[in-house]
């Protein structure tokens, strides 16, 4: 266990020392926030609420999708760039487990980015775009283990994309399409309240609303009680379910890979 | 007997070619690039699409209004990308070195990055949505296309894609003067593309001027498209805007085109 939190808290040094980027990273989220706020609100034009949802709901909505979107990145082509330049043959000796040790890195990415984007960020919006207080201050709470949850399905999903590189040829186009289902599906683009409601029972069934939308419900308040304990158990019953394909998919795939000499 | 690599032309189609053959050589591959490309450009569509359904308008804008808009910005970076690919790229051709190589050969260098590269999956997606949307919206909008306003369309075209390609020339050209050129180009350019797409006067005015005189995209789609659609809230813009699309295009990359010629004495190799 100390090596993956080892390997957490390296990445996390490594990143420190790219200054630059990250007040850039903090620029650009902001512009993205601003931009998209600029767009809801032509759309709401005089309108107060549409649909019973009002632009201060929609502008929190993109205050925390947006934000977490800038932050929740992970590289899929990992295990694919592993194989290519042969470095998969080393790691495969090493007494470490692979997908935890791909999973502390992108922690360690994570985390930072989430102290260095996404909270800077998200006061920036506070103080000039104006975001809606949580309902209560256990709303936070709740809403802030629905994000840890929402990044474990977002990181299982992806993880079923790095597994496809013992197959495909470049894992690329499946995670370029991965994301334009998540884009699309997961509200973080377009707030889920204004899905059609033929596409949002559709959407039930899938992992994508447990990504983003989630914790920003349980932070307007949306779901309290007991549904917030119904919703963490779809978003824990979605890791299992992906993690165990990807699970599946590893196990096989390790088996196809032929490793010749140097 | 003249050596036929002595025509430019023909040596751009042999180039061509080659690139062509190297982008096609795994078919399957390639057509799953093109089709993830064009999805990826399709989201923000899909979107404002959706969206609409709830929504009558934006900004006084409706659905096939804004569709028009959006496929300007795809179409010509559809033709921009066949020709500037190797600009988009120009920091990794510093990088490891082979603009180095090109500054060996006899022949010019600007022709060279040009000729070299074309990102065909980009050329495919963005063109080939750019091609569908304006098929979708062009009859749908109020435009009474004949031979004058097909013209100004065509001459816009052109127009956009001299724009985009000048503002492509001038981030390559910093990545002579500062290390990471593409970050200011990140930030700049391609944060403020996500949304030219949309009208550019429902935005806060320090994000108009951004997009008509620093980043100019408005000239790329939204006064095209106006001097087609006159909508109302053209009348807040000097009315000199709607005509003068392509002259902005040539004199951009006109300009972009002299400070090359200024910067290049100025490049240092990495080394690498």
């Amino acid at each position: 266990m100390s090596t993956y939190l080892l390997c957490i808290k390296t990445v996390f040094r490594k990143n420190v020392v790219f200054r630059v980027d990250y007040i850039l990273g903090i620029i650009s989220t902001c512009l993205q926030i601003f931009i998209s706020c600029a767009i809801w609100k032509a759309l709401y034009g005089k309108h107060v609420e549409i649909n019973g949802i009002s632009l201060a709901m929609v502008t929190t909505n993109f205050v925390i999708g947006l934000g977490l979107t800038n932050a929740f990145r992970v590289d899929d082509s990992v295990i694919q760039r592993k194989l290519r330049d042969g470095s998969f043959a080393n790691e495969l000796l090493k007494p470490i487990n692979i997908r935890a040790y791909i999973l502390a890195e992108n922690l360690g990415d994570i985390l930072f980015r989430i102290l260095t984007n996404f909270l800077p960020s998200f006061i920036i919006a506070v103080i000039f775009i104006g975001v809606l207080p949580p309902v209560d201050a256990m709303a936070v709470c709740y809403s802030m283990i629905s994000v840890v949850l929402g990044f474990g399905v977002f990181w299982a999903l992806s993880s079923i994309i790095q597994m496809t590189a013992f197959w495909v040829m470049n894992v690329w186009s499946l995670s370029t399409i991965k994301n334009v289902f998540v884009n699309v599906l997961a509200g973080a683009l377009l707030p889920l309240w204004f899905m059609p409601s033929s596409i949002m029972k559709i959407i039930k069934f899938t992992p994508f609303d447990s990504i983003y939308f989630t914790p920003v419900q349980i932070y307007l308040g949306e779901l309290s009680g007991g549904d917030v304990w119904v919703y963490y158990g779809r978003q824990a019953l979605w890791i299992v379910l992906l993690y165990s394909v990807s699970t599946v998919l590893w196990v096989f795939g390790r088996r196809r890979i032929v490793i010749q000499g140097g | 007997m003249k050596d036929p690599s002595d025509n430019p032309l023909w040596m751009y189609f042999f180039y061509s070619h080659n690139t062509m053959k190297s982008w096609f050589q795994y078919r399957v591959d390639a057509i799953l690039r093109s089709l993830a490309v064009f999805l990826r450009e399709a989201t923000g569509i899909i979107v404002i699409y959706i969206t609409l359904t709830k929504f009558d308008d934006i900004g006084g804008w409706n659905i096939d209004e804004l569709l028009f808009l959006f496929s300007l910005i795809f179409i010509t970076y559809g033709i921009l990308i066949i020709f500037f690919t190797g600009l988009r790229d120009f920091e990794n051709i510093i990088y490891d070195g082979s603009f180095d190589r090109l500054i060996l050969r006899p022949r010019g260098l600007l022709f060279q990055v040009i000729a070299s590269n074309s990102d065909w999956f980009a050329a495919i997606g963005h063109g080939g949505l750019g091609i569908v949307l304006f098929i979708y919206s062009a009859g749908r909008v109020n435009i009474h296309w004949n031979t004058i306003t097909i013209l100004y369309y065509l001459a816009a075209v052109l127009g956009g894609v001299l724009i985009q390609g000048a503002m492509f020339l001038v981030f390559a050209i910093l990545s002579f003067f500062i290390v990471k050129a593409s970050k200011a180009q990140e930030l700049i350019y391609w944060n403020m593309r996500k949304f030219s797409g949309y009208p550019i006067s429902i935005f806060p005015k320090f994000v108009q001027y951004m997009m008509m005189y620093v980043v100019p995209f408005a000239f790329v789609n939204y006064f095209p498209a106006q001097y087609l659609l006159r909508k109302d809230d053209m009348h807040q813009y000097p009315e000199i805007y709607l005509y003068i699309t392509p002259l902005i295009g040539i004199a951009m990359y006109f300009i972009a085109y002299l400070f090359w010629r200024y910067s290049i004495k100025f490049y240092k190799s990495t080394g690498t």
